[in-house]
């Protein structure tokens, strides 16, 4: 009875500094402008980074022989004319990029602006000299018909010898080590948040009265849960971002990551982010002022950015073999297993393999995290080294 | 109500022993008045209390049980160095700390309201901590430590930096919170406010209890009490020839005396009118700070009679 009374005091104490959080930080209005920033920003990179629809030029063509038939290609629209003033008078008031047309001797006159594009000169000329083979052809009654019955059993055939390369598909490589990149400075972001959340309970005093009511460790998982909270607030609005301008410019967006992809990634993003949080939480408790924070703060981040240079460096060949061994490793893998993921190159077991290992790399990260906060917390002055307060 | 009890409790800092065995008692309805110099350990001692800091040894009983983190939220504490959150506002501040010492949502909200009327800040309830002048600052902070109504009340240095009414303030509330059923220890240089409001009195130095008792025991020690003696048209010397004096010393217009072993006040009044008009005779009491500063710096003897 006593117990389950404590676990519930324990909850409910955790649950309060977890609201208390989430209403100093989210129900603000610089965290919704944030988001919808964050948003916008997401929007605009997608869509500016979008490949435009492809353009579509216009050729006039007037007097085909019987029997032609030529394709231009896709990105060529012929249309009719009604002779060469017709097409000239197209080409001219640039109805067309360029015509062509036959006389009634036969000859075909290609017609162009000076600034007319090259691709669209380019398919008039292949229509011409298209027009004038069949022509020809047609002068020395060869069976047309039949020649292209011919010609197309006469294809040839293709055949793709492996080149030593990737054994997936790089298709959207690029986007994914952007997203993940994009989530990864989320962590630096939250956590840095954490660790003056921590300093200002601290120089304000207010954590000693906290403590007078939560252990350390309750006081820490509320405060990081709640940070973690908004962090991914802002993580789910990157994504619905992404998500909906997909939807809405279905075929005009870059390659981007798939649900499972953008799942695995907040997955792992949620993962890493716990990882770091105790640690930022345990350096903010060392110092005694916020402006001392950044001092404490370097060998985090630099421990943080480690895998952003890993993985830029594993973008290049996700599927090579020390990849596959730091994929494993905390927090390389972090990053590296969401990116194996946007490729499809790690099954799920494999996935839940190193996700365990994180896991418990988090917890021990959170043990040091506490005891490190706990030691440091009341201890006001001078900056608290990390093996006086893990030895006291 | 319970009783705290402080059983030999040590806490160092690296090689600083900041607390060394350490042992009182604060029964329910009783103030204590914790006093002692600076870094004497009476904040240290008062964390462990509430369980804010761990002591290295020895234990804290809350009705003969070890303290624990549920036992602790009934406690009120108000640290030295005042603690709350500078821009949040007054009433969701005290309500945050009210749910957070295990009230409702309702119930903290309804100790918001009743102890900010009470501590004359209700005007300030929508204001931001950081706005207030330094002695509503403190009333909020008293507030934060009676909302739940704490069985143990435990203040650092309640009265420092404030005026005289926000003393009389606070002084009632303590008294009132004794008279609920609340064990109350506070900490303070103010030794006229302490001996004004305590029962007990605790004096402290060196992370050491020197003595804990109620102030009329201390003050009741052999050889704390003189005898305060003026007598009209005396010799010079008078007192090294009355037997009945032990050691004298000048004190205003007359003399405290000690008496010698065996010696009782009718003895030595029957030898002092041999020397003048006796004046007055009586008993002399030490006050808190003198029996504080014989304790923690025992002053030179009475000159003893020749």
């Amino acid at each position: 009875m006593n117990s389950a009374r404590s676990q519930h005091s324990a909850w409910r104490g955790i649950f309060l500094v977890y609201r208390r959080e989430i209403e100093a930080r989210m129900a603000t209005k610089g965290y919704l402008i944030g988001l919808l920033g964050t948003a916008a920003v997401i929007v605009a990179l997608v869509v500016g980074f979008a490949p435009g629809a492809p353009k579509t030029y216009s050729v006039a063509a007037c007097g085909a022989p019987a029997g032609a038939t030529s394709s231009p290609g896709a990105q060529i629209h012929v249309i009719g004319c009604s002779g060469y003033a017709n097409a000239a008078d197209l080409v001219q008031h640039k109805h067309a990029d360029a015509a062509l047309a036959t006389a009634a001797d036969g000859r075909i006159t290609i017609v162009q602006r000076g600034d007319s594009p090259a691709s669209a000169k380019q398919a008039a000329q292949q229509i011409g000299a298209n027009w004038a083979g069949t022509t020809a052809l047609q002068r020395q009654h060869v069976d047309l018909a039949r020649l292209r019955s011919d010609t197309l059993a006469a294809q040839p055939s293709t055949v793709t010898l492996p080149t030593g390369g990737h054994a997936y598909n790089d298709h959207g490589v690029g986007a994914a080590v952007a997203m993940v990149l994009i989530l990864f400075m989320q962590i630096f972001a939250q956590g840095a948040l954490i660790a003056q959340g921590v300093v200002e309970e601290k120089s304000t005093r207010i954590v000693e009265v906290l403590l007078s009511t939560l252990t350390p460790f309750r006081l820490m998982i509320g405060k990081v849960a709640g940070i973690g909270t908004a962090a991914l607030g802002q993580v789910f609005a990157m994504a619905g971002a992404l998500i909906i301008t997909e939807e809405v410019r279905a075929g005009h967006t870059p390659a981007l990551p798939g649900p499972a992809a953008l799942a695995s990634a907040v997955a792992w993003f949620l993962l890493t982010f716990v990882l770091f949080a105790f640690l930022f939480a345990a350096a903010g408790s060392t110092v005694s002022r916020p402006e001392e924070l950044q001092s404490v703060l370097t060998p985090i981040t630099l421990l943080a950015t480690a895998p952003v240079g890993v993985a830029t460096a594993a973008a290049g060949s996700l599927d090579a073999h020390w990849v596959n061994v730091l994929r494993y490793v905390p927090p390389f893998s972090g990053l590296l297993m969401p990116l194996q993921a946007s490729v499809h190159i790690v099954t799920m077991g494999q996935q839940l393999l190193a996700a365990a290992i994180m896991a418990i790399t988090a917890f021990v990260c959170a043990w040091i995290g506490s005891r490190v906060y706990r030691n440091s917390i009341l201890r006001l002055g001078a900056t608290v080294k990390w093996r006086q307060a893990l030895a006291a | 109500m319970n009783r705290l009890d402080i059983d030999s409790i040590t806490k160092s800092y690296g090689p600083n022993r900041a607390i060394d065995s350490m042992s009182f008692s604060v029964e329910p309805g009783q103030i204590f008045g914790f006093v002692g110099a600076n870094g004497a350990g009476k904040t240290t001692t008062m964390r462990i209390a509430v369980g804010v800091l761990d002591a290295d040894s020895g234990r804290i009983l809350w009705d003969g049980r070890p303290l624990t983190q549920q036992t602790a939220e009934r406690f009120g504490y108000m640290p030295e160095e005042r603690g709350l959150y500078p821009k949040m506002t007054v009433a969701k501040q005290l309500t945050y700390l009210g749910c957070l010492h295990g009230l409702s949502n309702a119930e903290a909200r309804q100790a918001m309201l009743t102890w900010t009327e009470r501590l004359r800040i209700d005007e300030h309830r929508s204001k931001t901590v950081d706005s207030l002048s330094l002695g509503n600052q403190q009333r909020v902070q008293l507030a934060a430590a009676l909302l739940h109504e704490p069985d143990l009340l435990v203040l650092d240095e309640p009265f420092s930096g404030l005026d005289p009414i926000a003393v009389d303030d606070m002084s009632e509330v303590l008294r009132e919170a004794a008279v609920r059923g609340a064990a109350v220890l506070f900490s303070s240089h103010q030794l006229e406010l302490v001996e004004r409001l305590c029962d007990v009195v605790g004096i402290v130095q060196g992370g050491k209890m020197l003595a804990w008792d109620t102030l009329d025991t201390l003050r009741d020690v052999p050889g704390a009490s003189r005898l305060y003696l003026e007598l009209e048209d005396a010799r010079e010397n008078w007192a090294d020839q009355i037997p009945a004096i032990k050691a004298h010393q000048p004190h205003g217009r007359g003399t405290l005396l000690e008496l010698a072993p065996r010696a009782d006040e009718n003895d030595l009044l029957l030898e002092a009118v041999q020397f003048g008009r006796v004046r007055e005779m009586a008993w002399h009491k030490p006050t808190l700070t003198q029996l504080f500063r014989d304790l923690v710096e025992p002053a030179p003897a009475l000159e003893t009679a020749s």
